[in-house]
């Protein structure tokens, strides 16, 4: 009976892990998809070509 | 234009808006022509390290180099690349000898999170007198040198950016080709802007020429899939749904009085039409189907596309200065003035001594044509001509060789270093420079008549680059010389 007991308990105690860690890694996932996105703003020029100033 | 103190001013308010600003210029940047006259060194050179300080303050990350910029010589680019604070990117300028690079190939760069990687290509179509022997250096066709540089960065870069100054033909075979090329910044003649096109995974974009906008493009990047999405076929679907609506509109019209196969049984050409249209409507029908398809399957995917925008900002006259590179780019031009009245003086002092006018040849000056035609004068003296040395002057800018030949009269095609030591009656815009040269028609009036300005003659110096808004027969009654 007492081998039972603790085999049972064992059994929820893996499977309450289970579902914590599954959870977990769901959460970890989550976070994955944002740190892909980025934002990023490209100023470009081009044929400068030694101006600085119109003439007049 | 150039416009720099607008440009970094318009930089300096992005940076307080958004995180993450990369600044890169494609090339071009240093001087005008692939090669540039010995006397007008010393100026361009000032001009040169003036535009390399500003772009050192606008925190630069990358220069690619062009043709354009080796004009003062390898060595020249060479030193200034010592002054810069960014790197000045080529891939396939190498020495003939060895083949070893002059510049970065390429640079890389941790912003916004990721690692973005940046390769450099000069054209190497054109003039073969660019490079001297004594430069050492050979520019190689980028078929030899791009796909090894793809290969180094593999892994490397969640995002790559190509500084070209290729034609544009070149640019989009390197787009077909290398899809993992995500952005082509070009450089080179265009008359306009030019928006973002895509070809494969690749968007290629351009600013016009002498720097008269920037570019904007901001970038929505998804570094796993490393996919523009697919905007061009939402707008696709768009025009093919207003296409289908207006040819419904039409075929109602025709419906209106009931089944056209029926009323229109005598009037074989307008069934034809009415038949053609449903044929067509038909078609669209089809594709708009697909196209709707393909855009769901899109959405379902949707979150993994990456995205852009894109503008032009013009470099207008009201846009603020930024005042650090108003003081950098006021101090070169003095000094370029400087340098040019240093010239003047050693020339004037050259003419003295041999005794010479300063009169390019057969050039008599305006005030010799006053006597004949006072009234043609007279208008003359209320135009923009006749004041278009002073307004060089007001600028400090009397003795720059590059601005000079439009603003005097008589030494359009000649070095600019002439111009410096003309004669106070050549100063401005005057009537032989629209007329020809008149000495001799100052001397015999019948027999020597002076040219009439044709619209040629007026695009010598209002070219697009200077002024597009010229009109010819517009400018020509503004004149007002009227008949001689």
């Amino acid at each position: 009976m007492k081998k039972s007991f603790l085999l049972f308990s064992s059994l929820l105690i893996l499977f309450a892990l289970s579902i914590f860690a599954g959870a977990a890694e769901k959460k970890a996932g989550a976070t994955n998809t944002p740190t892909d996105l980025h934002d990023i703003t490209i100023f470009f020029t081009n044929d400068v070509r030694g101006e600085t100033e119109p003439c007049g | 234009m150039g416009g720099l103190p607008k440009k970094a001013q318009q930089l300096v308010e992005l940076r307080e808006k958004k995180n993450g600003v990369l600044s890169l210029d494609s090339g071009a940047l240093l001087f005008k022509d692939k090669k540039i006259p010995p006397e007008q060194v010393p100026q361009l050179t000032a001009t040169a390290q003036g535009i390399i300080a500003a772009y050192n303050l606008m925190s630069f990350a990358a220069v690619g180099v062009a043709r354009q910029d080796l004009a003062a010589g390898l060595a020249y680019l060479l030193s200034i690349q010592q002054k810069s604070d960014f790197p000045w990117l080529s891939a396939n300028l190498v020495s003939r000898t060895q083949g070893k690079l002059y510049f970065k190939p390429h640079t890389l760069l941790n912003m916004a999170g990721m690692n973005i990687a940046v390769i450099g290509l000069t054209n190497d179509q054109g003039d073969n007198t660019l490079l001297s022997e004594k430069d050492n250096a050979v520019i190689l066709p980028w078929t030899n040198v791009l796909p090894k540089e793809i290969t180094r960065l593999k892994g490397r870069a969640d995002m790559l950016i190509l500084l070209s100054s290729l034609p544009a033909s070149e640019n989009k075979k390197i787009a077909e080709k290398h899809p993992e090329i995500h952005l082509i910044l070009q450089s080179g003649n265009t008359s306009g802007n030019l928006g973002p096109e895509r070809i494969n995974n690749t968007l290629i974009t351009q600013v016009e020429q002498q720097g008269k906008s920037v570019g904007i493009l901001e970038a929505h990047w998804n570094a796993q899939t490393k996919r523009w999405g697919d905007s061009g076929a939402e707008k696709l679907l768009l025009e093919r749904k207003n296409e289908m609506d207006r040819l419904a509109w039409q075929i109602g019209r025709y419906r209106k009085n009931g089944e056209p196969k029926l009323v229109l049984k005598d009037q074989p050409d307008m069934l034809a039409g009415y038949e053609a249209l449903l044929a067509q409507f038909k078609k669209l029908e089809q594709e708009t189907s697909r196209l709707t398809v393909a855009r769901n399957t899109r959405n379902i995917n949707q979150h993994q596309a990456s995205s852009f925008s894109n503008r032009f900002e013009a470099m207008r006259k009201e846009l603020p200065d930024n005042p650090a590179v108003r003081t950098i780019v006021e101090a070169t031009t003095s000094e370029v003035n400087r340098l040019g009245k240093l010239a003047a003086k050693a020339r004037a002092m050259a003419y003295t001594k041999q005794g010479q006018m300063a009169f390019p040849e057969n050039y008599a000056g305006s005030t010799s044509c006053q006597n004949c035609h006072a009234p043609q004068f007279k208008n003359w003296l209320n135009t923009r001509h006749a004041s278009a040395y002073d307004t060089l002057e007001r600028k400090g800018q009397q003795f720059n060789t590059k601005c000079l030949p439009c603003h005097v009269t008589g030494v359009l095609n000649q070095a600019g270093e002439i111009a410096l030591s003309l004669h106070k009656d050549l100063r401005q815009v005057g009537c032989e420079n629209c007329h020809g040269p008149a000495s001799q028609h100052a001397a015999k009036p019948q027999s020597a008549r002076p040219l009439q300005p044709t619209k040629d003659t007026c695009l010598r110096c209002h070219t697009t680059d200077h002024d597009d808004k010229f009109i010819f027969p517009e400018a020509l009654a503004r004149l007002g010389c009227g008949s001689p």
